[in-house]
């Protein structure tokens, strides 16, 4: 017998892919799904990680007339109030003598075992990971502006452009993490500075970037036994001169910003810092760093992020295949291999899939065709959004073949930042007279990040240190064979870039 | 415990496969039955033999998903069965009698028409849809979720949500016509 139209309507709803039928079920466990999903979005922002140091120029400490700040404020985990955690003027604080005489720069920190911790980090309450109640109440109550987000994209796809196409070799790069580094800086700035600040995050006004900056981080936070989505971020100040409280305060309502008092000539600053940076990214990073005497300012921002997939590659089908880097000899290494019913979409000269995330991002690559250079795909801007963003879905089998990889790259972030119009900033007459009355301007920008990718998940985490001187096949099959250099992205369902880059050679 | 467990526990003839997979996934495939079923005692029945299927249907198959894969098995089964019971009454089912709103009421040439094509049209016009559409469209009708307890997840009415569900019918329908599928 004939079926009915109708039903065989039904029969072709059924089988509709799996991706669709599981997004429909997470949506309906608990949170409203007529309500637009934003935190996603955000968390897509949240994969990238910039490194900025500031250096201030060393002049002859300011004689007084600063008032010494006394309380460092940190905000609680909803975000609406702060604790004060007292300096002492004894051990080391903005009260500190001037003359240099004392022999360290560290303070006794009885909580965290950082020396010249004035303030800790609170961090939000963590959600778990299927409490979607308390997810919406989260968005609700921490508004993130589409203006805002529209920035932040630009923001990621401006400088990925740039960072990626001038690359040669493996390169990892988090937007959102030296989106959040100069987020502080402007917070600090003021006149032609804070605008050509503003400018290049894509806000007009100060205040709005730091309640802005403010509700994302809340909305990104994760911490749940599937992954973790951490953001840190941290003041370490030259003891000898004196800070603006309004200054830190911010960082710490803001930014969630721990903050120090040390001496940049004592050695084991630059140890106590790196420390920091290992505990803040899982000890996936712990850098070098060399301190100049000239500094008097560091803003350190990290990113730890870290996230299962959502149908785990079985081990038993990792096989070694051949991989074919642009300018060197073959190399054998592992790929993992599955086929999946799923999503794909065919450019003009590359293709891109998707892997699920459990925390509800995804891992995106992007392979281009052969003969095409990967660069190519991220040439411009716009090149790069279209890329991650644009093109028609289009749902079949993709039989995936990855190679695992992990690296480490380390990237100089300064010329970059000055050739997007950041220029004042790195001038001796900079205006920072929001953060001291000192004169102080950007010296260097550095980040460092990890990327790894295993049958598990993945895990990735950056660093941005600013560093201040004083002022002196069918149409529905797909092969992902990814044996030839490819860009990858982690994003949310959305398509928001989270991580962004280049798998050049996974042997390194 | 993870998909790919469970379903390695079919792979092993484990009977411990069952209770997992009913532990996990019981209740929402028991919505899904009794959201065309209407009745409890035919869910129960329907999602045991959900169960049965699996078990001989694991190995060779190995999805991706368990509760995509159990869920197109209790949906067929579910609707197999409200076919049966409703053999000699007149009328039909609200799910089929929504989704002939999508096709028109001329001649049809039915056979001419795989399911799966018609899947792969469907497939491309939810991924053309705004996220909220999509999923609202699949609770409805892969899940068959009633517009009531829709319409409280997502802090609407019935009426509205209603309204909603009525335009998306008509956009498929268009998509349908468009694709030349002679429904």
């Amino acid at each position: 017998m004939k079926k009915k139209k109708e039903e065989k309507l039904f029969d072709a709803i059924t089988n509709i892919p799996d991706d669709m039928i599981q997004e429909a079920a997470d949506a309906g466990k608990k949170r409203p799904f007529l309500l637009r999903h934003k935190w996603p979005v955000l968390a897509a922002c949240s994969l990238t990680a910039v490194g900025l140091l500031f250096f201030f120029p060393q002049p002859t400490p300011s004689p007084g007339g600063h008032e010494p700040h006394t309380a460092i404020g940190v905000e609680n985990t909803d975000g609406t109030s702060s604790s004060a955690a007292e300096t002492d003027p004894s051990s080391g604080g903005p009260d500190a003598p001037t003359d240099g005489s004392q022999e360290s720069g560290f303070m006794d920190s009885p909580s965290s075992g950082f020396a010249g911790q004035l303030a800790d980090i609170l961090f939000p309450k963590a959600l778990a990971y299927d409490d979607y109640d308390a997810k919406h109440q989260l968005l609700e109550s921490n508004p993130v502006d589409e203006t805002f987000i529209s920035a932040v994209d630009a923001f990621s796809y401006e400088t990925a452009s740039a960072i990626l196409s001038q690359s040669q070799d493996n390169v990892n790069y988090s937007p959102i993490s030296l989106y959040y580094a100069l987020a502080v800086a402007a917070s600090g700035a003021d006149g032609e500075t804070a605008q050509e600040l503003l400018s290049l995050l894509g806000v007009s006004d100060s205040q709005f970037l730091s309640q802005q900056c403010s509700n994302l981080y809340r909305c990104l936070y994760t911490e749940n036994e599937m992954g973790s989505l951490k953001i840190a971020n941290s003041l370490w100040m030259d003891r000898r001169y004196t800070w603006k409280d309004t200054f830190i305060q911010n960082a710490a309502d803001h930014f969630y910003s721990a903050s120090f008092s040390v001496n940049f000539s004592d050695g084991r600053t630059g140890k106590q810092m790196a420390d920091w940076i290992s505990e803040q990214t899982g000890h996936t990073l712990t850098p070098n760093l060399s301190l100049s005497r000239e500094q008097i300012l560091s803003i350190l921002n990290t990113i730890y992020f870290k996230d299962q997939w959502f149908t785990r590659f079985d081990t038993d089908k990792t096989a070694s295949a051949s991989f074919y880097p642009t300018d060197a000899a073959p190399v054998e290494w592992d790929f993992m291999n599955t086929t999946q019913y799923g999503s794909f979409v065919r450019g003009d000269t590359w293709v891109r899939a998707s892997l699920q995330l459990k925390n509800g991002g995804s891992m995106v690559f992007v392979l281009p065709d052969e003969g095409i250079s990967v660069r190519d795909l991220v040439a411009t801007p716009e090149q790069t959004a279209s890329v991650f963003q644009e093109g028609e879905t289009i749902y079949g089998t993709v039989t995936w073949s990855i190679p695992k990889f992990q690296f480490s790259t380390s990237l100089t972030l300064g010329e970059l930042v000055q050739s997007l119009g950041v220029t004042s900033a790195f001038r001796t007459d900079a205006d920072f007279s929001g953060m001291t009355d000192a004169p102080a301007y950007f010296s260097s920008i550095r980040q460092d990040t990890y990327i790894g990718i295993d049958e598990n998940g993945v895990e990735a985490s950056s660093f941005t240190l600013i560093n201040l001187d004083g002022s002196a096949m069918s149409d529905n099959e797909e092969e992902m064979i990814l044996n030839r250099p490819f860009l990858y992205g982690i994003t949310t369902p959305d398509g928001s870039l989270l991580f962004v880059g280049i798998c050049e050679n996974p042997a390194g | 415990m993870e998909d790919q467990q469970i379903i390695t526990l079919y792979w092993n003839r484990d009977p411990e496969a069952i209770r997992l997979s009913g532990q996990q996934y019981g209740s929402v495939l028991h919505r899904i039955s009794y959201n065309i079923l209407s009745s409890h005692e035919d869910s129960e029945e329907c999602v045991n033999d959900t169960y049965q299927r699996a078990w001989e249907s694991m190995p060779p198959n190995r999805p991706d998903s368990l509760l995509a894969y159990l869920g197109r098995i209790v949906r067929n089964l579910s609707i197999n069965l409200w076919n049966k019971n409703h053999a000699h009454k007149r009328g039909g089912h609200v799910l089929l009698s929504e989704l002939s709103e999508c096709v028109s009421g001329g001649p049809t040439a039915e056979d001419a028409v795989e399911t799966s094509f018609l899947t792969e049209v469907i497939c491309r016009w939810l991924s053309s849809l705004p996220r909220d559409d999509r999923i609202l469209f699949v609770r409805r009708y892969w899940f068959g979720d009633d517009l009531k307890t829709l319409a409280a997840h997502g802090r609407t009415t019935p009426n509205r949500l209603a309204g909603r569900l009525f335009r998306l019918r008509q956009k498929l329908k268009e998509r349908l016509e468009q694709e030349g599928i002679p429904l």
